[in-house]
């Protein structure tokens, strides 16, 4: 499916031309020094400073300015509150991560995947078999949707960043994007969003069980409860726009689609998130 | 909440009732929400919870301080359903109180106040805070010296005892009684309220004991009067004992009232027994009616006054003067009986009066007629052998026999007519009357006492008898005379107060006994419990 996007006719205008740039860039890297970064395993040893390891005994990748607007961070939440909905979320997301990925690596100069402490790296046209093996390896993890963020941020990447999370605490939300604003970093949020994000989608004497803080209630849910539960996923949904509307940084809803359509790259490609890509 | 000690009394009536906590575990069973058959991993559990909060509800979970309530409420009503009763203090449930009302119970001390009040004030003040439940039997001095006795509640108890008065008659050994009655029945607490006056058995008698009216009051008494009046002869003669104490000097005695005039009077100290007296008056009748013998301040002949008033004077009714017609009229055959005629002769000598041949519109004192016919028994008549109405001689084949006679009647109390003997065989059917002499046949003489008078009559003549013969005859004679008149000297009022009673100076040797622990009933729990279930009902109620 993301060969099939890679090729497709939605191509953004002008894509064509940055692909071949980008090729271009990766043979021979230039651009303005603007820094040292950590360096992650996987990456390009062309980018070491290698003076810097002779000073430090530390390797440093070597940050200029074009890379910085060439290169896609995705920033994957893999926390427990992911691993909800049928499909799941975190498939979802799996799946948005590898849409995204894909598409970025025919476009750009390269992809990072952050997932929780994890940083995996791929270059333009690296095998897409190795960013989905790299994707079903990754599991749902304790931890929170802030730990991408935190393990971006000290991992000192640059570029343009996509964070895939639920933002289903809304004071992690706030705490996150204040991270990201004070990087300055052109970044936009990515929700895949399940039907019971909308309004309660059971019935009847149910279990709910919170994945996050492992708490189980059980209650019965009737209309005036459900109307109840639609008012207060209303109520987040203001606060996530508006959290986000604060910084600066677009907030995209991409629909989950239904189990059977999960294999159709138009529904992953309905949220708009292509065009900011 | 129960003391332990307290809890040890807790009985239960109907225990198989406590099956009933057997439900506990169901309740548990009950309590546990079921197992979803649907569980939802969801990310958004606070606002679910949040919706629930606004809508007041819960979640679906054990609630353990909700079970443990509902699990008491349970058991509460169970114990409460099996019927548990608080047993009450053993102890005696019925009191017997017995209140000395004697005429010393009535003496009023300087403020004017009587050791009676002071009983029925104590018993309105105590026995409102004795044990709930408990009977009350009472018992005191009535009227002529007639036990009274009652039984009931406390209100009962005190409604009695607040129309209580003090009696003129002396009391019982009230004392003696309470004892012998708490020995006889220990389940019963005997109570007896007393000044202890003119009665005490000592410190080993049974039974609680009040003692009121301890003050040492002056006051003098009568303790003994008698009369002895020769009526129809002026002349009476009034013999009493009295008892006088409290510092004050010996009273003197007087008469007061215009039938009599008085002749004499002696009083008579008794030197071995403190403040007793004796003294004789004798009098010369003016009149009939009432005169009082009464107490006089010696010396200046002033009132007496003392503690106990009731007990200064007794009240005499004096017969009137005698000088009395006797009449007489002839039996049936036209002549007097000699015997008749000899006995309405002494009635007239005795009373200074005369003889006269009656007719029937003659007022006669008495009718004294021997054989004869009336037409019936008529007042103030005296008959012997006289036939009424048509109805003539009975004959009884043999002389009759004098089997008894009657020894309470004034007429015949005192005499002895056991030497009575009849020579005549015939005997007049005589009016329905009382009984004086019994014959082997039935009665010989009776007493007639209607409407219209009293008479008296004798079924045989005088000369059919030994009568004339005996010394009771004369007797006969004039108690008649005296009886069917209607009139005697006699004490209206009998002071028969006893020394130690009337002596309202000596100290009491009694000592107050307490009343013992008396139960109190049995208190069901019932009530309690089942409000303890509702209780912690209600409790749950609001408890989430």
């Amino acid at each position: 499916m993301v060969r099939q996007l890679a090729r497709s006719p939605r191509r953004p205008r002008g894509a064509e031309e940055e692909s071949v740039r980008a090729r271009r860039r990766r043979a021979s890297p230039s651009g303005t020094f603007t820094g040292h970064r950590g360096y992650a395993p996987g990456e390009d040893l062309r980018g070491l400073d290698w003076n810097a390891y002779a000073r430090s005994g530390e390797l440093f990748i070597k940050v200029l300015h074009e890379e910085d607007r060439r290169t896609l961070a995705i920033l994957l939440d893999r926390s427990p509150s992911m691993d909800v909905g049928s499909p799941s979320r975190w498939d979802s997301a799996r799946r948005l991560a590898a849409v995204i990925a894909g598409v970025a690596l025919t476009r750009l100069d390269g992809v990072r995947l952050v997932a929780g402490n994890r940083v995996e790296a791929f270059h333009a046209h690296a095998s897409f078999d190795v960013l989905f093996d790299t994707l079903d390896d990754l599991a749902i993890e304790p931890g929170t949707a802030l730990d991408a963020v935190e393990t971006w941020a000290t991992r000192g990447l640059r570029g343009r960043l996509v964070w895939i999370s639920d933002f289903a605490r809304p004071d992690e939300v706030v705490s996150g994007l204040a991270r990201l604003g004070r990087a300055r970093r052109v970044a936009c949020g990515l929700v895949p969003v399940l039907a019971e994000d909308r309004a309660p989608t059971v019935d009847g004497y149910v279990e709910l069980f919170d994945p996050e803080e492992a708490r189980r209630v059980r209650l019965r849910v009737d209309a005036r409860l459900r109307a109840a539960v639609a008012d207060e996923l209303a109520g987040l949904i203001r606060k996530q726009d508006a959290a986000f509307q604060a910084v600066g940084v677009p907030l995209i809803r991409q629909p989950v689609p239904k189990a059977d359509s999960t294999d159709d790259p138009g529904c992953w490609l309905s949220g708009g998130w292509s065009e900011w890509i | 909440m129960l003391a332990v000690g307290r809890l040890e009394r807790v009985d239960l009536t109907r225990p198989t009732a406590l099956l009933l906590l057997g439900l506990i575990p169901l309740l548990w069973w009950l309590a546990i929400p079921p197992r979803p058959r649907r569980v939802m991993a969801t990310a958004h559990l606070p606002l679910w919870e949040e919706a629930l909060r606004r809508l007041r509800r819960e979640s679906e979970r054990f609630r353990p301080l909700r079970f443990w309530l509902l699990a008491g409420a349970l058991a509460a009503a169970a114990i409460g359903a099996a019927g548990p009763i608080l047993r009450g203090r053993p102890g005696p449930r019925v009191v017997a109180v017995l209140i000395d009302n004697s005429a010393s119970m009535g003496a009023r001390e300087a403020d004017g106040t009587t050791a009676l009040a002071a009983v029925q004030k104590g018993l309105r003040e105590i026995v409102p805070t004795l044990p709930p439940g408990l009977t009350f039997r009472w018992g005191h001095t009535g009227p002529g010296a007639e036990p009274q006795v009652g039984r009931g509640d406390a209100v009962d108890l005190l409604a009695a005892v607040n129309a209580l008065e003090p009696v003129r008659e002396s009391g019982f050994p009230l004392d003696r009684i309470a004892s012998a009655l708490q020995a006889e029945a220990p389940e019963m607490a005997v109570w007896l309220w007393t000044d202890a006056r003119g009665l005490w058995n000592g410190p080993d008698g049974q039974g609680a004991v009040e003692l009121v009216g301890s003050a040492q009051l002056p006051n003098a008494a009568w303790t003994r009067v008698s009369v002895e009046d020769s009526w129809p002869l002026p002349e009476i003669r009034f013999e009493g004992e009295f008892v006088w104490s409290g510092g004050a000097a010996r009273p003197d005695v007087t008469l007061v009232g215009s039938a009599l005039e008085v002749v004499g009077v002696e009083i008579d100290e008794d030197t071995e027994t403190d403040g007793l007296a004796r003294c004789v008056l004798r009098a010369v009748r003016r009149s009939g009616g009432e005169i009082q013998l009464r107490f006089m301040r010696a010396g200046d002949g002033g009132g007496w006054e003392d503690a106990q008033p009731s007990d200064d004077g007794v009240t005499i009714a004096i017969a009137p003067p005698g000088a009395s017609r006797i009449g007489i009229r002839d039996g049936g055959g036209g002549i007097p009986s000699v015997w008749g005629e000899r006995a309405a002769g002494v009635l007239a000598e005795l009373t200074g009066g005369m003889v006269v041949n009656a007719s029937p519109e003659d007022r006669v004192d008495l009718l004294l007629l021997e054989g004869g016919l009336l037409d019936g028994p008529g007042a103030r008549s005296l008959t012997f052998g006289t036939g009424f109405g048509s109805v003539g001689a009975v004959s009884t084949g043999v002389p009759p026999t004098v089997v008894d006679w009657n020894r309470r009647h004034p007429l015949t109390r005192g005499l002895d007519l056991s030497e009575l003997r009849l020579r005549g065989r015939d005997l007049r059917p005589l009016p329905v009357g009382e009984t004086l002499i019994l014959g082997d046949d039935g009665p010989l003489a009776v007493a007639v006492e209607g409407s219209a008078g009293r008479s008296v009559h004798f079924a045989f003549e005088l000369d059919e008898s030994n009568l004339p013969y005996l010394a009771a005859c004369p007797q006969i004679l004039r108690r008649a005379l005296i009886w069917t008149a209607g009139v005697e000297t006699r004490p209206v009022e009998v002071q028969r107060a006893s020394r130690e009673e009337a002596r309202l100076v000596r100290p009491s040797q009694a000592t107050r006994r307490d009343l013992p622990q008396l139960a109190t009933p049995d208190r069901s729990l019932v009530g309690l419990f089942l409000l303890l279930s509702l209780g912690l009902l209600a409790v749950r109620a609001h408890v989430r």
